[in-house]
């Protein structure tokens, strides 16, 4: 029988706004990214000075999860029943091409370690793991566009497998300063009573 | 005397993008990793990438790290000698 999965929150960052559950909590005059960023995590108040050693797919990851874990009750979830799963589509593009700008020159080779480390698009959800704790099973696709039947297929699945109890899921994307994180927790209950089907994830992915 | 100290704590915090700390932040004997400004493994090896960067050392045994990046103050002192 299948479980009755709900969607406990949602965060959308794109444009220089935050939203949470579908209403506007953060707006920035900034466009440029990293300093809308930046004024996002003094907004929030983080306190996680690693933040700021993260390429740019990752800040926008981090805040996307932050907002949407901390209007989700999961006290009572054991952190290794708690998984991630993410889409995106330009992978980790944006910290490979500054890497490869410090190999171009062999005159010049001072390829950076912190900048090496982003070059893989799983590392956000790594750094979303660490930050909560989340020992759960954790995806990463790369795909030309969010499949939202995809996630609702592979997280039903995680779910009806009995291997987690909570979910991270999203579109978190980041190419040549574009960028949009749509991120929500879904669980097994909830008093907001937000179903997690395909229908609603598409309503809340498409709100501007 | 203390203008190489001084240098070296403004690439620490460009190099390892510490956002919320200033120079004044860094005391030249204090320990550069875990008790001290808390600096992880990546950072270790930002370390000697800046040391070949900027001062144009390069470390060829990594095990020589851990007694030359205990604070600025062995930093600096490991610069002198080999520029000296």
């Amino acid at each position: 029988m299948s479980k009755e999965l709900s969607i406990l929150a949602h965060s959308v960052v794109r444009n220089s706004s935050i939203s949470i559950n579908g209403e506007k909590d953060f707006t920035s005059s900034e466009q440029d990214f990293k300093t809308f960023i930046k004024e996002a995590y003094r907004n929030y108040d983080l306190k996680y000075p690693k933040f700021f050693k993260m390429d740019s797919l990752c800040k926008l990851a981090v805040i996307g999860a932050e907002i949407a874990i901390e209007n989700s009750d999961l006290a009572e979830i054991s952190n290794d029943r708690i998984g991630i799963v993410l889409m995106n589509r330009a992978s980790s593009l944006e910290t490979d091409r500054e890497h490869q700008h410090s190999i171009d020159d062999r005159e010049n080779y001072f390829p950076s370690p912190s900048t090496f480390v982003y070059t893989l698009a799983n590392i956000m959800a790594g750094e979303i793991a660490i930050r909560h704790e989340f020992q759960g099973e954790n995806m990463c696709f790369v795909l030309s566009e969010f499949d939202i039947d995809l996630m609702q297929q592979y997280v039903s699945n995680l779910f009806e497998s009995g291997k987690i109890d909570a979910c991270l899921c999203g579109w978190v994307d980041f190419d040549d300063s574009n960028y949009e994180s749509v991120q929500y927790i879904v669980g097994e209950n909830s008093s907001k009573n937000i179903t997690f089907d395909v229908c609603t994830t598409k309503e809340i992915y498409n709100v501007k | 005397m203390a203008e190489l100290e001084e240098e070296l704590k403004s690439q620490i915090i460009e190099s390892l993008n510490l956002e919320d700390v200033e120079i004044g932040d860094i005391e030249t004997d204090a320990p550069l990793f875990g008790a001290g400004l808390g600096l992880d493994s990546i950072d270790a090896l930002e370390l000697i990438v800046m040391l070949e960067k900027f001062h144009g050392i390069k470390i060829d045994d990594p095990s020589q790290g851990k007694d030359i990046f205990e604070s600025i103050k062995t930093m600096a002192k490991f610069i002198r000698a080999h520029k000296a």
